[in-house]
């Protein structure tokens, strides 16, 4: 083989993409032709210097982040099409409608909150909306940063019994609802990314600022909203909120 | 719309992520388009995932999604790209001297090789949007002639060529490069 052959086949030999006989010569070729040797040695180096400087660059954490969320929001947008998925959202709305008297609360629109709640709290949700028990820890800690406890010690003694948790709609965002009972009340801690919580409808964004941190009432339903990390929280019962503010943890560590 | 789990999608997607984003990001047009395509490509991957069949290569197919996405977006900026490298011919002319000076140079020191290193990204990127393409699929995702032709859509010579030439180029201006900061000496 002469020198012009054993460049022209260089590339793919380097590529090892040739037939094990045109290998076998070019492999003889750089054995005995010194120039030739140091054109692959250069080459060789050449492709390892190209490959360690472009492997350097990474997908910035950002963007993996908003692509992450975007799969997991057009899958549940998919998934979820059962009408009672809304309901926390629609409750929690009237809830702060009410609470806020945006456009005049009158008793009517008290009457409906109570039937909302009603409904809402007496729900059966379908079991295939559940989450198994095993992945309720595993999606609040993935997707949320959080974690629960249900230990007296973190409930002020009031005992809690965990009903299930789904995935839903939380006005249009994307949210994981956790269903407790509290002393026999029923509970529910409604999670959602930061992000997706300035996107909620202006009167649920008053509630999270009125009831950051504290607990505001209505028609004898109580709501708090506690933020860990980049999520907020919505917990809504009937029963007092204190049992129920030491169920959530950071799930961060 | 994928009826798959989200979970299984992005478990798939996260260990090649690194190589869409830089794939994607030297074959951009414009300055800022990266994500742009990216987050286009992966979408529509998501929408398609139930066409994709379970433990092939996720990481071909989703190359192929990319590389659609790619050509899509780019034409829909204005390219702003500097002068392409210049052909280079068959060069024989290079003196074994020249040959062995170079080789040498890149063994040296490591301030050397991080002034080619600066100048790598801007030797890349004029080089033909199709020798660029397969030398970066080839060198840099492993893909074989066989699978870049088939994600291009040009036979597997033509593949093959692109890479040779892109190859030539790369090291010919490189080689320019030293040349002009009197790491090597031009040939006689």
């Amino acid at each position: 083989m002469d020198c012009q052959t054993a460049r022209k086949w260089m590339s793919p030999y380097l590529d090892s993409e040739l037939e094990t006989a045109k290998t076998f010569e070019i492999s003889e070729h750089l054995r005995a032709c010194e120039c030739c040797r140091h054109r692959f040695d250069a080459e060789r180096r050449v492709d390892e210097m190209v490959g360690a400087r472009l492997k350097r660059e990474a997908m910035p954490p950002e963007v993996w982040s908003t692509l992450r969320r975007e799969v997991n929001r057009s899958h549940l947008l998919h998934r979820l099409r059962v009408p009672s998925v809304v309901a926390a959202a629609a409750c929690l709305a009237l809830f702060a409608m009410v609470y806020f008297k945006s456009g005049g609360s009158s008793p009517s629109r008290r009457e409906a909150f109570q039937g909302e709640w009603a409904l809402y709290v007496n729900e059966a949700p379908k079991a295939e909306e559940y989450i198994s028990t095993d992945e309720i820890e595993a999606a609040l800690k993935k997707e949320y940063g959080l974690s629960f406890s249900t230990s007296r010690k973190d409930t002020h003694g009031h005992p809690i019994e965990v009903i299930g948790a789904r995935h839903v709609l939380f006005g249009s965002q994307p949210a994981l609802e956790l269903r407790l009972k509290c002393c026999g009340k029923v509970a529910v801690i409604t999670a959602v990314h930061q992000a997706d919580a300035d996107k909620l409808p202006e009167d649920l964004r008053e509630l999270t600022k009125s009831a950051a941190g504290r607990s505001v009432s209505e028609n004898g339903v109580n709501v708090r909203v506690d933020s860990i990390g980049a999520t907020e929280y919505f917990i809504a019962s009937e029963h007092y909120l204190d049992g129920l503010v030491g169920v959530m943890k950071d799930g961060r560590a | 719309m994928a009826q798959r789990s989200a979970a299984e999608f992005l478990d798939l997607l996260e260990p090649i992520r690194d190589s869409v984003y830089r794939y994607a990001a030297r074959m951009a047009w414009g300055d800022s388009q990266a994500g742009d395509i990216v987050q286009e490509a992966v979408m529509t991957a998501w929408r398609e995932f139930d066409r994709y069949e379970a433990n092939t290569n996720f990481k071909a197919w989703m190359f192929r999604i990319l590389i659609n996405s790619i050509y899509r977006l780019n034409k829909r900026v204005a390219r702003h790209a500097g002068p392409q490298l210049d052909d280079v011919h068959q060069d024989l002319h290079v003196t074994m001297e020249r040959e062995e000076a170079w080789s040498a140079l890149l063994d040296g020191p490591e301030q050397l090789r991080e002034m080619l290193d600066d100048r790598l990204v801007a030797a890349l990127d004029r080089l033909g949007d199709d020798e660029r393409q397969c030398l970066l699929l080839r060198l840099l995702e492993g893909f074989s002639y066989k699978e870049i032709s088939a994600m291009l859509g040009m036979p597997m010579g033509t593949a093959m060529s692109h890479v040779h030439r892109a190859r030539l180029k790369l090291r010919e201006e490189l080689a320019s490069l030293a040349i002009e900061h009197g790491l090597l000496r031009e040939s006689a």
